[in-house]
């Protein structure tokens, strides 16, 4: 394990613990050894390490989690895979599409696995909706408008998700990865026609809001840290539409006439309705990963080649800001 | 002269500015202010949290300081030359923050400290116009009006340096504002907006932008030293005017918020009432444990109990009626809220008006505009 900060602590512990019939972890690298303690505890055979190349130097482990802030994702996921070493990267794939180039380079030329935490994908209802666009079964898709937005509370241990220079960006560099990443997953190729933020340029930005093509319509994304956004994805159709409360397991709404609505409840694991999913989602990652790694098959991993995909789209957008006026 | 022309209110470059509470709604819009005015600012924030997302825009240097930490704050004022302390919190935070950051202030040699205290102070049923001589008289029941009434005798009090100065808004409106900006237009988005007595009461009212201006007004002027100020849009809201704008705003019809009497909203808050309301709303199985037949018995013998009965609500808590007899949602008005929407008195800031040339820059229009502008990205907008 590369870092043993929040995201280690509170996604992947509980992950790993669940798969630790699979998985065994053998050590864990990070700056701060007090962040380590619950994970060390937890699987007290791993050692600890203050550099992160020591340790893969000297463990030669099979796989590594990157877990590490946003900027060193690039640096930790090629270093691992020169040396062998496959890799399972914590969202996003890295900062820039510039960075996405070197890992796929580093993909292709050591044939390690490399795949990167888009759980949200793993979700029955999420993959309902892919199967009902895929069928078209509302017809053409007509706009869409998607808002995901909550006052800032993950339990940062530093100040690193503040920092572009260490994050990358803001709320789109964070929590707007998995939304742009189902946004492509679902509707295809994403363009940017305007993008809005209230970042100084030093900054990261707080709220934003864009303009996005995809799927042959026009539709907005807008984020928040800073206030709570109704949180639902529409899509409109010719002959109906589609919601999905975000981060909902198992169900959506959809109406095929525009009149009655239907709650769907895709039918699955008792888990997938729980609190527990985005445990579960990132466990079955990993033992996808896993199998991956022991070259047996594997289905559902998000490779270099589609997990770069929200990394670009928010590369674009970044290219286009234009100044978002909320305050005074 | 507007206060866009008032050389005191111009964030200043010599100055070395600290702002103690910066991840709140104040503070972090005042650090946004004199950043943006190029100014050196420091955000001190308790811990990391919402605040910091917003603060995390200008690429500022945030710094830990727990007001409850003399030695943090002490480190965190050296070298500045002026304070603001827009902290919120409980009352150790309001208190015992307070004298720590005078203390820090005077220890770190800092000029000019500015407390932004509040209107509450003076109560909620004041007998007569408010000004910065009249009486204190804090609900016994409001802790947050307790602990500033508290805070302001310590820095009353306080001698020795640094100058300091007291602000006492009432009604902080503006986006990004939870409490008087956010709340009602949710509920009234959703449809469990109300008004008490029709919102007759005065809001006396101040947007945001006109308090940063008044702090740094007061930050910089030499006759605010050791002074306190009363402040306020002086746009004469009543709470039905400032509702009635949120619906134009919204796109909701002013006639749908519900409508509640302060008699039905005090009547309802009545400990006994909630008692009561508990007793019927609590789930079966733990009224099971609580309310069996001896505490029943025994409540019946209780005094008081025929009392209990007779001031049972009227109609089912928290049910309200349109102005078309329509039964709107469960709907609770709290009674605090309430109290404000018939605050009976207004505000005069006659004083910062003519001793320091306050005047607020923007138009009723002008706040209302920036406020729809937040709720179009909130998704709140019909």
């Amino acid at each position: 394990m590369l870092g043993s900060g929040a995201a280690a602590n509170i996604l992947y512990r509980p992950a790993l613990r669940e798969v630790r019939d699979e998985i065994e972890l053998v050590g864990v690298a990070d700056l701060n050894p007090a962040s380590a303690v619950q994970l060390l505890r937890d699987f007290p055979s791993a050692q600890f390490f203050s550099e992160y190349q020591t340790m893969l130097e000297e463990l030669r482990p099979d796989a590594v989690i990157v877990a590490l802030p946003h900027f060193l994702h690039r640096p930790a996921s090629v270093d691992a895979m020169r040396m062998g070493i496959s890799v399972f990267c914590e969202k996003p794939m890295a900062i820039t599409s510039g960075e996405c180039d070197e890992i796929e380079t580093a993909v292709r030329e050591t044939g390690r696995v490399f795949c990167v935490n888009l759980f949200r994908r793993q979700f029955p209802s999420v993959q309902e909706i892919k199967r009902l666009l895929e069928a078209r079964a509302l017809g053409a898709l007509t706009s869409f408008e998607i808002t995901e937005g909550a006052p800032y509370n993950w339990p940062a241990m530093s100040f690193s998700f503040f920092d572009r220079g260490i994050s990358g960006g803001g709320v789109l560099m964070d929590s707007g990865v998995h939304t742009l990443d189902l946004l492509q997953w679902w509707l295809g190729q994403v363009e940017v026609a305007e993008f809005l933020d209230d970042a100084a340029p030093d900054g990261v930005e707080c709220d934003c809001f864009a303009e996005l093509c995809a799927g042959g319509a026009r539709g907005s994304l807008r984020m928040s840290r800073s206030v709570e956004l109704p949180n639902v994805y529409r899509l409109q159709f010719e002959r109906g539409w589609i919601e999905w409360d975000h981060d909902d397991g198992t169900r959506f709404r959809l109406s095929s006439d525009r009149k009655t609505v239907v709650e769907a409840a895709v039918k699955c694991q008792a888990r997938w309705a729980s609190g527990g999913r985005f445990t579960f989602a990132l466990a079955e990652q990993l033992r996808n990963f896993a199998r991956a790694c022991r070259g047996q098959s594997a289905t559902g991993l998000v490779v270099a080649s589609e997990a770069r995909k929200s990394v670009d789209i928010i590369t674009r957008c970044y290219s286009k800001r234009k100044e978002l006026v909320i305050a005074e | 002269m507007s206060t866009t022309d008032n050389p005191y209110v111009a964030p200043r470059p010599d100055i070395r500015y600290a702002v103690l509470g910066a991840g709140g709604f104040v503070g972090a819009a005042l650090v946004e202010r004199l950043h943006r005015a190029g100014a050196q600012v420091l955000p001190l924030i308790r811990r990391i949290g919402p605040g910091s997302a917003l603060l995390a825009r200008f690429g500022l240097p945030q710094k830990l300081a727990d007001a409850l930490d003399v030695e943090s704050l002490k480190a965190a004022f050296a070298g500045r030359d002026v304070v603001f302390h827009c902290v919120a919190g409980d009352r150790a935070a309001t208190i015992r923050g307070l004298e720590n950051s005078l203390g820090a202030a005077q220890a770190a040699g800092v000029r000019r400290f500015v407390y932004l205290s509040s209107a509450v102070v003076y109560g909620l049923e004041p007998k007569a116009a408010l000004d910065e001589n009249s009486s204190f008289d804090p609900p016994a029941r409001s802790d947050y009006a307790r602990n500033k009434a508290d805070a302001e005798k310590i820095i009353g009090n306080w001698r020795g340096g640094p100058e300091t100065v007291v602000l006492r808004p009432s009604i902080v409106y503006g986006p990004r504002g939870k409490d008087w900006s956010e709340t009602p237009a949710r509920q009234i988005a959703s449809g469990t907006g109300y008004l008490v007595d029709q919102g007759r009461g005065h809001m006396n009212e101040i947007h945001i932008a006109h308090l940063l201006d008044a702090m740094l007004l007061t930050a910089h002027h030499p006759a605010a030293a050791n002074q306190v100020y009363v402040v306020q849009d002086g746009f004469g809201l009543t709470w039905q005017d400032y509702y009635r704008a949120l619906c134009d705003l919204l796109g909701v019809e002013f006639n749908t918020l519900a409508a509640f009497s302060l008699k039905d909203v005090m009547h309802n808050s009545s400990q006994l009432v909630r008692y009561g309301r508990w007793a019927n709303d609590a789930p079966s199985v733990l009224r099971s444990v609580v309310w069996h037949e001896p505490v029943k018995t025994w409540l019946k013998q209780a005094p008081g109990f025929e009392s209990f009965r007779r001031f049972r609500p009227l109609r089912p808590a928290g049910m309200a009626t349109n102005g078309n007899g329509r039964c709107l949602q469960k709907i609770i008005p709290e009674l605090s809220v309430a109290q404000l929407h018939t605050y009976p008195q207004p505000l005069v800031d006659t004083r910062i008006r003519t001793e320091l040339k306050f005047t607020p820059r923007l138009s009723l229009t002008e706040t209302l505009e920036g406020l729809g502008r937040w709720y179009r990205f909130m998704g709140l907008v019909r």
